[in-house]
């Protein structure tokens, strides 16, 4: 579901949706209360967190799939080695398992691939075996530098993640008061974030050869003292962009009254937003019927906002 | 490290808010005896983060269920201990008994 993408794909999401709600309903008027579709769909998705996905997540019931344990992938290729009659050690076959990181298809290729060669799979031959780049998700990566045992450690996980650096920052931003509880060590962290972000403001669109510096830094930021972590809740959803996404209500209202103060004083919002809002706030206090409100035709809910708003 | 069991395990008393947010990431609460279980196991990396939290930074671990014996046994027993990256997860798995088998799958 996450290859739904640009012009092409428009409306497709919306659609599938549509398909559910009219299954659903079909179902309904035959008697049965659930609004579940008749034909179970099953949907697969890489990343289930994507935004563009949000809207189908609540019609649908989420089973995450994690990466399969060692032994199982053991279990696995011990049946296949037996069905297809391949002479395998078992070590080159945990050697394999955990060389495919969880990943069942690159397990069988592996050992499709050493089987074709020799006639006993052993041990050294899993050696040609290259590891494998997985991607991050944030979660993952939170999770992965906070808990990494060096900043090495950590700038290698910050290579495979597929975050977004300004996500990534403002999430480290936001978990470093719950992961240093010590003030030193806490401003030592914010200090090497803060370099960390002068060079993602340096790298912007183009300079991306200063972003190993960034990076670096991030990995420091993290891993001030390895050896004090312990495990913790992370905030993995950067705060700073849930908060905007809950006050976007307020934000367009108090622009909409900073606007209609602008064109009616012949001044700027901004200048509307420092000068008169403060004055216009306490003529409001101490009498809310006041005439000004009329003349700048100010509704009950931009009269509601400005009585019931925090001092700026 | 505190070993728990998925089926059923008690926490300390929890506040309200942090009660709230283990029952959304897919915990389950039996009143009538008074224990937890995992319900929903989406999100339950973040469940063992708080219940880590909760235990003061202790590490958690969950007894993992042998898809072929029907055994739980805990993740310190497995050889692959180190390389997992899913372990202490409340999943299934193979005990190290039924894997020496050749046919468990």
């Amino acid at each position: 579901m996450d290859g739904i993408f640009g012009n092409q794909d428009r409306g497709g999401i919306g659609a599938i949706i549509k398909i559910f709600k009219e299954e659903g309903r079909k179902k309904k008027r035959k008697g049965k209360k659930t609004q579940e579709p008749q034909i179970p769909v099953v949907l697969a998705a890489n990343d289930p967190d994507l935004s563009k996905l949000r809207p189908l997540k609540k019609v649908c019931q989420l089973i995450r799939f994690r990466k399969v344990r060692i032994p199982r992938i053991v279990a696995l290729l011990k049946k296949i080695s037996l069905k297809e009659q391949i002479d395998v050690e078992f070590e080159a076959l945990e050697e394999i398992a955990q060389n495919s990181e969880g990943d069942v298809r690159s397990a069988i290729v592996d050992l499709q691939a050493l089987s074709e060669e020799g006639e006993v799979l052993r041990l050294q031959d899993t050696r040609r075996l290259s590891s494998r780049n997985r991607k991050l998700r944030l979660y993952d990566t939170l999770r992965g530098v906070f808990s990494a045992k060096s900043s090495g450690e950590a700038r290698k996980l910050l290579d495979n993640t597929t975050v977004n650096y300004d996500d990534l920052m403002l999430s480290v931003q936001d978990n470093l008061p719950l992961r240093y509880k010590d003030p030193v060590e806490l401003a030592a962290a914010y200090n090497l974030l803060s370099k960390a972000d002068v060079f993602r403001g340096r790298v912007g669109t183009e300079n991306w050869k200063l972003l190993k510096y960034f990076f670096n830094l991030l990995a420091q930021a993290t891993t001030i003292k390895p050896q004090t972590f312990k495990p913790f809740e992370f905030i993995s959803f950067p705060t700073r962009i849930s908060t905007l996404f809950w006050t976007r209500g307020k934000r367009t209202t108090f622009k909409g009254i900073c606007a209609k103060i602008g064109a009616k004083c012949h001044v700027s919002r901004r200048s509307a937003k420092i000068d008169f809002i403060p004055f216009i706030r306490a003529i409001l206090k101490e009498q809310k019927s006041s005439p000004i409100c009329t003349w700048l035709e100010l509704d009950s809910k931009e009269l509601d906002y400005l009585t019931s708003m925090e001092p700026l | 490290m505190k070993v728990l069991n998925k089926k059923a395990f008690r926490l300390p008393f929890i506040e309200r808010s942090r009660f709230v947010t283990l029952m959304r990431l897919g915990l389950g609460f039996d009143k009538a005896r008074g224990v937890y279980h995992v319900e929903n196991y989406n999100e339950v990396e973040k469940v063992i983060d708080i219940i880590s939290d909760i235990f003061e930074g202790e590490e958690i671990s969950f007894l993992q269920t042998c898809i072929s014996c029907g055994k739980d046994f805990a993740c310190s027993d497995c050889m692959y201990n180190v390389p997992c990256e899913t372990k202490n997860l409340p999943l299934q798995c193979i005990c190290s008994s039924c894997l020496k088998n050749t046919e468990t799958e």
